[in-house]
């Protein structure tokens, strides 16, 4: 329904799998319609991303396809969880640093830490970060967006930290 | 043939999964790639397979790629071509 009522456009939606679309999707609600990347350029802005469960979703789809003979090539491509970030990127003009992480459960500390890291050393200026996660009926989505020299009248711009970032994150589950 | 063409729409839109487009929407001359429908490579080996699981086709030579599929007319061509030589 989101997909239809904003971005009837773009039809390479239809052919991404569920991991994919789940993030483009976040991704729109966050950064569509506003300003958040224009005072950037391509190469400033970087993707970090992380879930449990990589990109088995569609792994069972290919394995599944493999058994009958005929896989599909358009699912094989999607048989990697950083394919999510190249959507999002794509969609978004994005061209900086980008890494999807593994983990067990979303850990603000790590991931704050290293999006610290690249934004301090000037690797990036600006990062979406967060968690996208989509296995079987279960599906979790979780991104945010720091920058290291945001607008003034950002006046809602907190600083980043772990705590916040963990604080953000639980209130998808009240 | 026409009938065969027909068939060459509609499991293009099912197979390459073309939800804004129907196969009305697809002239028997109209390019698939590009300027066209706007396929890309996976689309292509996608193709590929539907050529394989519907008509029992294996493509060997990926020269024969551009030219047999450039629009329906020219993949129906190719599809009686190897019927006649089976």
């Amino acid at each position: 329904m989101l997909y239809r009522d904003g971005q009837s456009g773009y039809s390479k939606f239809h052919k991404m799998d569920r991991l994919c679309k789940l993030g483009f999707l976040g991704a729109e609600l966050l950064l569509s319609g506003t300003d958040l990347l224009s005072r950037y350029d391509p190469y400033e802005v970087g993707v970090i991303l992380s879930n449990a469960n990589a990109s088995l979703d569609t792994d069972i789809r290919h394995q599944k396809q493999l058994e009958t003979g005929f896989p599909s090539p358009a699912i094989f491509v999607y048989t990697l969880p950083n394919i999510v970030i190249g959507e999002i990127c794509i969609r978004h003009g994005i061209q900086g640093e980008n890494t999807f992480f593994i983990q067990s459960s979303f850990d603000p500390e790590a991931q704050v830490t290293y999006i610290d890291h690249l934004l301090n050393s000037q690797v990036i200026s600006a990062c979406v970060g967060g968690w996208v996660e989509c296995l079987g009926e279960d599906y979790d989505c979780f991104l945010y967006f720091v920058e290291s020299r945001p607008e003034p009248e950002h006046s809602e711009s907190r600083a980043y930290s772990a705590e916040h970032i963990r604080q953000l994150f639980q209130l998808n589950y009240e | 043939m026409n009938e065969l063409k027909e068939n060459l729409k509609r499991q293009i839109v099912d197979q390459l999964n073309l939800k804004d487009i129907k196969p009305e929407d697809i002239g028997d001359d109209t390019p698939l790639f590009v300027e066209g429908l706007g396929l890309d490579s996976i689309d292509a080996l996608e193709m590929i397979v539907l050529l394989q699981q519907q008509y029992g086709i294996k493509m060997v030579s990926s020269e024969e790629g551009p030219k047999v599929f450039r629009s329906v007319n020219s993949m129906a061509e190719f599809i009686e071509s190897q019927k006649g030589s089976q």
